[in-house]
């Protein structure tokens, strides 16, 4: 039988074979070491398999096996019918028991492979807590189950992948969650048929439309996916994912940190604007600066628009070249600085940022207003810790640069008519994306772009309208 | 399919031909327009992006407007951009024609605002144009709120008051030695340099002024809170002016208004007043000449308190 396991596992180095022998009885224990903790092995396996005492000879099959039971320590014993299902547990880290070439027994031995519980590193929190998801399955549902410690939290745990055998939860509370969401997330999730789920991205990417607006929210902060399950939402929970998808997802979610909720609404208020003037300068800043030195320089001051000639003057290409060569620039700057090494990280950002910014400057490739209007437009966008409006940010951005280069001011207007129609056409899960604007929700219009007073209750109107409150 | 067509026609509404990259356009800051013979001569003051060289001033002689400016794109290599123009300096020996022209010429222009302040000048020369527009203004200003003599009057007025009266007034500034405002001169159907009397009245009749100072008998008269209403019956036109005297004597008011009750009835009875026709057929529909004025003057005397010690 071991031999059997081991060919088709094709000999691989990482699976290994203790042979014990008790009287004239054979044990042997197989486990991968890669995924398998020794020290539990050691003490809940082969310690107390080796320190039985046999002294009948002629000992049944079904007595060493109660026998062998008995005194295993592990918390998760279990009887094995077939081979498949003896390697399918060795790769979950358990150790498989066979004894006498007849019998399969499996017991728990998982070693620690993730990181522990570390800091949030993308959506950072000034007051608020600190620890963020890692890539075990059952350390993020106890970070969520420690902030929801009610019965009603449910988990649905599905497998996906047809290779690589992830494991999914679904979360939700049960009384307010609607049933048919619920319902919903489970069909099209059940009907993802990938052969490798490696993140939570590959979920995204399934249960999304295409459309540029994201119809999943992401994140890797544990009290944010507390908050969503606690507004009625489902969260979907991903083995070796950091982080946590929330589903629907609307667009004044991506005006929200949880650090909102930590500080007086004054603020809240302060930066929630702050947030939103953000996003518009970051869409349109580029845009507006092409259409207007283009097509419509009336409306710059005399004195500025002395000084913006004089600058353009020295630089070769048309202003709308040159603002696309900055902001490529700043989008290849951006993205190596994600993929470098921490070490190296804050040198290239100097070399990138301020020398070679400098340096274009002097050598009369680009003007200086056009580093201010692209440098303050690309920092404007990284306001936003989420991914997904980033890129929404970086798609229209170009768009309206395009728009305004073509069209001046009116194309501005038709670009901005565009994002509005994007946004009001878009659902998520067949809830509104302009929630709570359209369909308008008054209490909940109070906590959207201005925080005026706390709720009493976290519930969202719309995803619980059929729940009694 | 429908939708692309919407999109193509839209955007070939906009004019993509308004294409402008700044580098290629010069700032113009001022215009002088003379008239010698037959020809025009333009001078063009235009701001420089350059900081060691503020500005340089262009002067053209052509049969017309346009040519002139063309020529100046040429020689310039760059397009004359008006919408930051600050002020249109007008020699005071152009016709009705020549105003024709110029003004069908700022209204064609695309980049024209015609928000600009218009004034005529004795003599165009460099030294006008050298000249802070910011200063003219303000002279203008001063002008008004010292001896209510003249408003700051932009291009858009002048067609306004050309097409509803056939006459408008322009500030007029003379430069022998040094620049001095000398009150209006009117153009189109009357051309004629006013008084300072003259330009005091019309900026009473047309409600202009709101603080102004009178000069009699070498003593300052500081008049305050001014407005003006006119009232129209049949052919009789009352103007009703009001003002307020912080004085110490109460025989001054007579005197004030002795004095503009004499300069406005003066005013009405030698010039051309196309103004009250004008509001006469607006109002009354009355095309009659025979305009009967009636002007009440009435100064509200104040005693003058403060500092004063009285025995």
């Amino acid at each position: 039988m071991k031999e059997e396991i081991l060919n088709k596992c094709g000999n691989s180095t990482d699976i290994i074979i203790r042979t014990i022998n008790l009287k004239n009885n054979v044990i042997d224990c197989i486990y991968s070491e890669t995924l398998s903790s020794s020290s539990a092995i050691t003490n809940y396996v082969l310690k107390p398999i080796s320190e039985l005492i046999i002294e009948d000879k002629n000992i049944v099959n079904t007595t060493i096996i109660n026998l062998i039971k008995n005194s295993l320590t592990g918390s998760s014993i279990n009887e094995l019918q077939t081979i498949d299902e003896a390697i399918k547990n060795i790769f979950l880290g358990y150790t498989i028991i066979i004894i006498n070439n007849k019998n399969i027994l499996s017991i728990e031995t998982k070693a620690s492979l993730d990181r522990g519980i570390n800091l949030s590193s993308i959506e950072v929190s000034i007051t608020g807590p600190k620890d963020s998801f890692t890539e075990n399955f059952n350390t993020n549902l106890g970070l969520i189950r420690k902030r929801i410690r009610n019965n009603n939290l449910f988990v649905k745990s599905i497998t996906l992948g047809n290779e690589s055998h992830t494991k999914i939860g679904i979360c939700y509370i049960n009384g307010i969650a609607e049933k048919s969401l619920i319902k919903k997330v489970m069909e099209k999730i059940i009907k993802i048929n990938n052969d490798i789920i490696i993140d939570g991205g590959y979920i995204t990417e399934e249960l999304s439309k295409s459309t540029f607006l994201p119809q999943v929210n992401q994140t890797e902060r544990p009290d944010l996916a507390s908050f969503a399950l606690l507004e009625g939402k489902v969260c979907i929970i991903v083995d070796n994912s950091p982080t946590v998808l929330i589903i629907p997802t609307f667009f004044i979610d991506f005006f929200h940190t949880p650090d909102d909720y930590y500080q007086k609404n004054i603020n809240t208020t302060f930066t929630r604007i702050l947030r939103f003037l953000a996003f518009l300068i970051a869409i349109f800043l580029p845009g507006y600066y092409i259409s207007v030195t283009s097509f419509n320089p009336t409306a710059i001051p005399t004195n500025l628009l002395l000084n913006l000639i004089e600058q353009h003057t020295i630089v070769p290409f048309p202003a709308f070249f040159e603002i696309l060569i900055m902001i490529i620039a700043f989008e290849i700057l951006r993205e190596s600085d994600i993929r470098i090494p921490n070490k190296v990280g804050s040198s290239v950002s100097i070399l990138g940022g301020l020398i070679l910014g400098d340096a274009a400057v002097s050598a009369g490739i680009i003007s200086p207003i056009m580093i201010i209007v692209v440098a303050l437009s690309s920092i404007s966008a990284l306001v936003f810790s989420y991914n997904s409006i980033v890129n929404l940010i970086r798609y229209y951005r170009y768009l309206i640069l395009i728009l305004g280069m073509l069209l001046g001011i009116y194309g501005l207007f038709i670009g901005f008519g565009i994002l509005v129609i994007n946004i009001s056409s878009t659902t998520s899960f067949g809830f509104p994306y302009t929630y709570p604007f359209v369909p308008f929700i008054k209490t909940d219009v109070l906590d959207s772009f201005i925080k005026v007073k706390n709720k009493q209750n976290k519930r969202n109107p719309l995803l619980t309208k059929n729940r009694k409150r | 399919m429908k939708k692309i067509y919407l999109i193509i026609f839209i955007t070939l509404l906009t004019g993509c031909t308004n294409y402008n990259d700044i580098s290629n356009i010069a700032v113009v800051s001022s215009i002088g327009i003379s008239v010698n013979g037959n020809n025009y001569n333009v001078y063009v003051k235009v701001l420089s992006s350059n900081q060691e060289n503020e500005e340089n001033i262009y002067t053209k002689t052509c049969t017309s407007i346009d040519e002139c400016f063309n020529e100046l794109s040429s020689e310039l290599m760059k397009k004359l951009y008006l919408t930051h123009m600050d002020l249109l300096i007008l020699s005071n020996n152009l016709s009705k024609e020549n105003y024709n022209q110029i003004f069908n010429f700022f209204l064609n222009e695309k980049s024209s605002r015609g928000s600009f302040t218009t004034i005529i000048i004795e003599h165009i020369d460099n030294k006008i144009l050298e000249t802070n527009t910011t200063d003219i203004k303000n002279m203008l200003s001063l002008s008004l709120s010292t001896n209510g003599l003249t408003k700051d009057v932009t291009l858009t007025d002048i067609i306004k008051d050309i097409l509803n009266y056939k006459i408008s007034y322009i500030p007029f500034i003379e430069n022998k030695n040094t620049i001095t405002v000398k009150g209006y001169k009117t153009i189109y159907d009357e051309n004629k340099i006013l008084t300072s009397e003259e330009s005091l009245a019309i900026n009473i009749i047309k409600n202009n002024i709101k603080t102004f100072q009178i000069m009699l008998d070498k003593n300052v008269y500081k008049l305050e809170q001014c407005y003006t209403i006119n009232k129209i019956h049949n052919n009789n036109i009352e103007i009703n002016f009001y003002c307020k005297y912080y004085g110490n004597n109460k025989s001054d008011k007579n005197n004030l208004e002795n004095y503009l009750t004499k300069i406005i009835t003066s005013f009405t009875q030698n010039n051309k007043n196309n103004y009250f026709k004008y509001l006469l057929y607006k109002y009354e529909k009355n095309n009659n000449d025979d305009i009967k004025y009636k002007v009440n003057i009435d100064i509200d005397y104040k005693q003058n308190i403060g500092g004063e010690i009285f025995e």
